[in-house]
């Protein structure tokens, strides 16, 4: 199965640097999440993956090569990158078959694509009246015509309907069990933490993280957020205890550490609390620690 | 390169628009066909005679040509209007061999349209002309003047796709293109004529002179070169913007 490497990968828009010398691996058999808030570099770095734009420096390539060095690309890589590229007057199938066509592979496979996403009654419906969920479909359909080794998915879940997201999550989990490549883009991060096994986070084009998920968020740290009329008290108890904590509202106190050590020192002391409760911090928390980070550092 | 080129050409007969064109070509043929007939002998036209089988022939070039030259530019810049580029270039990363079976499926596309109009052409004026007790021979120049159109047709519809190559706005593309032909070469021509007399080796005045040759305009074979010299070097610019630009 393929492997995916980007080497110093680097891409300027005249005075703007979308991308900036980005090195990583995206490995066979997990579905790796490219992170990022809006503008941060990913599709740009999805685009130079596919050749579709030219890097200013770097490479990207799969198993050595680059995308446009591939032959028969469609049935190494499948990517969906907007859900809006299709002709808005030909139908379903129609769209399918010419890319079947030119990709060299057999056009009957256009029906079974459609088949596997769910779009099979759809077929001979032209995409001009297709909703943003069914588009979506379709262009997962024209990524997987070649039931390719790698795939990359730029917001995928955008428009899907909740039953098109859990479709979506399943499809890919089987997808990366099978030995494919899979990446996927996001902004979405809880729906993103619920599929991914590695998760890769870039901000201002650079690379802040590049992680097994569960490594992540075992470095998360767990808080514990107490209502208390007695705020003031509870906060000078824990800091003689030695945890970290602050006074986060009126009666509100924020302790980094876990809900027994708290507990205790609530009952040994007779706090009176109207409010207790535990937090882990998620890969949506972990995701702002680390891009927040990074921009205080630069 | 088989592949593209059935590709491009399935593109071409699954988009409505596209289809609604070419079935707007015998259409076109058969009124400039009859127009040229019913009008001979008046308002200052010759009349019918062993010539009209030819000017009946070479009526429709205008319109046929500008079509299959508008099919292409809308053909090559429609791909970033629709958004299509993308899975385009997914399929087909080389993109210098996208724009080669873009020519090459609008040159057949321009070929097939050529014939087409030729045959409703011939199936209007024949009758006409042998009602009209014109003796209806099928001269060498008749022969000359249908191929001529067929392969000018093609020619035009493969310089389309690299002029609509140059644009990202398929709008733009048209509107340039349109310009062009209606009045950029002649006000170049003008331009110029001062040092050289270039008119009738522009793209579009050739195109016209491969069709209609006659006194004054340059032979058919060296228009044909000449033709094919302006269509490689746009195709070869052409190649170049497409191969640098970034689909963002």
């Amino acid at each position: 199965m393929a492997s995916i490497e980007l080497q110093g990968l680097t891409k300027r828009f005249g005075p703007l640097t979308a991308v900036d010398d980005l090195n990583l691996m995206f490995r066979p058999g997990t579905v790796t999440g490219f992170l990022g808030v809006n503008g941060a570099g990913k599709t740009t770095t999805l685009r130079m993956l596919l050749g579709l734009v030219t890097p200013t420096a770097g490479a990207a390539t799969f198993d050595g090569r680059r995308y446009a060095e591939l032959d028969e690309p469609a049935r190494h890589v499948g990517a969906v990158l907007e859900a809006s590229s299709f002709h808005p007057g030909r139908r379903a199938v129609d769209h399918l078959r010419v890319l079947a066509t030119a990709g060299g592979l057999p056009a009957e496979q256009a029906g079974q694509a459609l088949e596997r996403v769910g779009l099979a009654a759809a077929a001979r419906r032209r995409v001009g009246g297709f909703s943003l969920g069914m588009r979506q479909r379709l262009a997962l359909a024209a990524a997987l015509l070649g039931e390719p080794a790698v795939l990359v998915l730029d917001e995928p879940a955008n428009g899907l309907d909740p039953e098109g997201v859990q479709w979506l999550r399943t499809f890919l989990r089987a997808e990366a069990e099978e030995g494919r490549t899979v990446i996927v883009s996001s902004h979405l991060l809880a729906e993103v933490s619920q599929t991914v096994d590695h998760v890769v986070i870039i901000d201002k084009g650079r690379l802040v993280a590049d992680a097994p998920l569960g490594e992540l968020t075992a470095e998360a740290t767990e808080t514990v957020v107490v209502t208390s009329p007695e705020a003031a008290t509870l906060l000078t108890v824990l800091g003689g205890i030695g945890v970290d904590a602050q006074l986060t509202g009126q009666d509100e106190v924020t302790a980094s550490t876990t809900p027994d050590v708290v507990g205790k020192a609530i009952a040994l002391n007779g706090i009176v609390v109207h409010g207790m409760q535990a937090r882990r911090s998620n890969l949506e928390d972990v995701f702002f620690n680390l891009t927040s980070t990074e921009r205080s550092r630069s | 390169m088989k592949r593209l080129l059935r590709a491009e050409l399935l593109k071409q007969r699954t988009a409505p628009a596209f289809l609604l064109a070419f079935a707007a070509v015998p259409v076109l043929a058969g009124l400039v066909t009859f127009a040229t007939c019913s009008l001979a002998g008046r308002q200052g036209n010759d009349p019918l005679g062993p010539d009209s089988l030819l000017h009946a022939i070479g009526a429709p070039a205008s319109v046929l040509t500008t079509l299959a030259l508008l099919l292409g530019v809308v053909g090559m810049a429609g791909e970033y209007r629709h958004g299509t580029i993308i899975p385009t270039l997914l399929s087909v990363p080389r993109r210098g061999d996208l724009l080669v079976a873009k020519m090459a499926a609008h040159a057949l596309t321009g070929a097939s349209m050529a014939v087409v109009t030729l045959a409703v052409s011939l199936a209007i004026a024949v009758p006409w002309l042998m009602s009209a007790g014109v003796e209806v021979h099928v001269s060498a120049e008749v022969v000359r003047a249908a191929g001529a159109l067929v392969a000018s047709t093609a020619l035009y519809g493969a310089l389309g796709a690299c002029a609509g190559a140059l644009f990202r706005n398929q709008t733009a593309a048209v509107g340039v293109v349109l310009v062009w032909l209606l009045k950029g070469e002649d006000l170049l021509a003008g331009a110029l004529a001062r040092w050289w007399s270039i008119g009738d080796w522009l793209p579009f005045a050739l195109g016209e002179g491969l069709v209609r040759a006659g006194a004054g305009t340059p032979a058919r074979w060296a228009a044909a070169l000449a033709f094919i010299g302006h269509l490689a070097g746009l195709a070869a610019v052409g190649a170049g913007v497409v191969a640098r630009r970034d689909v963002t």
